[in-house]
């Protein structure tokens, strides 16, 4: 067998949630002994990797993964402040497991595109007639880059998909993270996006993820800037100046639903844009966010648009299972985890299989 | 002016017609929300109503007219009613607030017609009533379809709603009284 992957220990702790200290207790061993395993102080014996592998619900070959899972260029995520460490953590190692995976998948999965998520350098950028940068601007060149027309984006998972980007739907278990991406060279720009949220929420996240990608691969800041500009750029993409301006004329709440109805943007993020252009007063936006409090629209609002699947990662395991021939238990073996884990991990609403999925019922385990 | 309690009122409206009523409402409603989203942003709110309205109408038009029992009317001014007869209430399609109140700024004709009074082409004793919906903050919704008693004043005499479908209860009347308390007996 090949060497443990001390890496790939962590990766399993985090991923469960647990610390050092609540593995050790588990294992019944003192968390120094744990300790100098995970960070590869000593190589563990083979019955630790077996108990180890009990604990975590992992087969044993997922400890002897090549690679290093961490390490790799920072995931950009937007969250709520009120998410714990801890939590963030295991969100990241599930992010890392998913990255592993499709590493896996893309090794027979023919998937090429010329298209691509360009990146943006603040100080070569050069706009219309030779403008200097702006986050508008910045949005304004994907979209001309990308040819879209004007008015709302039709579908912004099947447009980053189509433009280099794969969207891969997570199972976060909270609310409070929306969703996080990552640029690896070598791999489509990866988008993990919270199943749980609602879908004007998600155009928007994937929206801001996106600015992510073009303004901060190269360009690194403070995550308040980052995190104010890729809004910014999100505002930019979906809801460009020129239209929205006239439409914004007429500011109240059934102005901003009937412009969701056509955005496809919730009417928070309406509200937002319409402060950032300078179309409302301070008072405005102040009194729209207490009505919206007020009737509650703020954990969710109403009239939400269709939900947008994604097909690339549907894509890939039907290709392995249909076209190759893997099994249920062979994907599993492949991912290094166990076959219910699996089934979890790709169930029909995390692959994105759209309402009413395929007519065929789901795979399920036989024993 | 006829003097009848809102229960003596709906039950000889019958609920046969009161679902009805709440049914072209909604459809009203809904064939107004049908429009695509590029032309709502254009329409304001008298622009909805008026809409609305006329997708009421016709659609009462569809269900109502060559009903035995059921009359339409439409008053000098082009105030249109539906008179049902057995009942002797008179009815129009409107959109209210939450207290039944209508909110544009009505014709001598409305006026007259909320007051209770005589109309040229209608007699005094049918009851009047306005049956319409209430929608909610986004303009998008309807929070309730309701029926209400007006008397020419700010509020209504009293304002019911028609219960939806999968809210009645058997052996419960598919109305609710959700007349406003007023304090200090004011109106």
């Amino acid at each position: 067998m090949e060497e443990f992957n001390h890496h790939m220990m962590t990766l399993a702790r985090d991923s469960r949630g647990l610390t050092q200290a609540d593995l050790a207790a588990k294992l019944g061993i003192m968390q120094g002994t744990l300790s100098k395993y995970e960070t590869g102080f000593h190589q563990p014996p083979t019955d630790f990797v077996a108990d180890v592998s009990e604990a975590l619900n992992y087969p044993m070959a997922f400890f002897y993964e090549m690679g290093r899972p961490y390490g790799l260029p920072p995931f950009h995520y937007r969250r709520r402040k009120k998410l714990s460490s801890k939590a963030l953590a295991r969100i990241v190692a599930e992010m890392n497991i998913r990255r592993l995976h499709l590493e896996k998948l893309l090794i027979s999965f023919d998937w090429k595109t010329n298209a691509f998520i360009p990146e943006i350098e603040e100080n070569e950028y050069r706009g219309r007639s030779n403008a200097a940068f702006t986050i508008e601007g910045a949005a304004r060149s994907v979209r001309e880059m990308w040819m879209l027309p004007s008015g709302p984006i039709a579908n912004m998972v099947e447009l980053l998909e189509s433009n280099g980007g794969i969207v891969i739907p997570c199972d976060f278990g909270t609310d409070l993270i929306d969703a996080m991406s990552q640029r690896i060279e070598g791999l489509p720009v990866l988008f993990f996006v919270n199943v749980n949220s609602p879908s004007d929420r998600l155009r928007h996240t994937l929206a801001h993820e996106l600015g992510h990608m073009v303004l901060h691969t190269i360009t690194v800041k403070s995550d308040e800037e980052m995190e104010d500009e890729a809004d910014a750029f999100a505002g930019a993409f979906l809801l460009p100046a020129d239209e929205i301006r006239t439409q914004l004329r007429r500011f109240d709440l059934r102005q901003l639903a009937n412009l969701k109805l056509y955005w496809k943007v919730s009417m928070g993020a309406l509200a937002v844009r319409a402060d950032r252009l300078k179309l409302i007063t301070p008072y405005q936006s102040k009194m729209f966010w207490i009505e919206m409090g007020k009737l509650g629209y703020r954990k969710r609002e109403p009239n939400e648009p269709p939900k947008e699947h994604p097909s690339l990662l549907r894509q890939m395991i039907g290709f392995h299972m249909k076209k190759l021939g893997y099994s249920l238990t062979e994907m599993a073996k492949l991912l290094h985890l166990k076959a219910t884990e699996f089934q979890e991990m790709y169930r029909a609403e995390v692959v994105g299989e759209p309402a009413g999925g395929s007519g065929r019922p789901s795979l399920r385990v036989i024993k | 002016m006829p003097h009848r309690s809102m229960d003596e009122t709906l039950d000889a409206v019958g609920e046969a017609i009161l679902d009805e009523l709440a049914e072209i409402v909604k459809a009203g409603h809904a064939r107004y929300m049908t429009y695509r989203p590029e032309d709502l942003i254009e329409l304001d709110v008298r622009a909805q109503s008026a809409c609305t309205y006329c997708h009421m109408h016709a659609e009462a038009d569809r269900r109502l007219i060559g009903r035995d029992d059921i009359r339409p009317l439409e008053v000098r001014g082009g105030l249109k009613l539906w008179l049902f007869e057995s009942a002797n209430v008179v009815s129009r399609l409107k959109k209210m607030d939450e207290d039944g109140k209508t909110r544009n700024y009505p014709t001598k004709q409305a006026r007259d017609y909320d007051a209770q009074k005589e109309l040229p082409d209608l007699p005094l004793p049918p009851v009047r009533l306005t049956a319409g919906y209430w929608l909610d903050a986004t303009g998008q919704v309807i929070n309730r379809v309701q029926i209400a008693r007006p008397n020419g004043r700010r509020v209504p005499t009293w304002c019911a709603t028609v219960v939806p479908n999968e809210e009645r209860k058997v052996g419960e009347r598919i109305w609710v009284d959700v007349t406003r308390e007023r304090r200090f007996g004011s109106i």
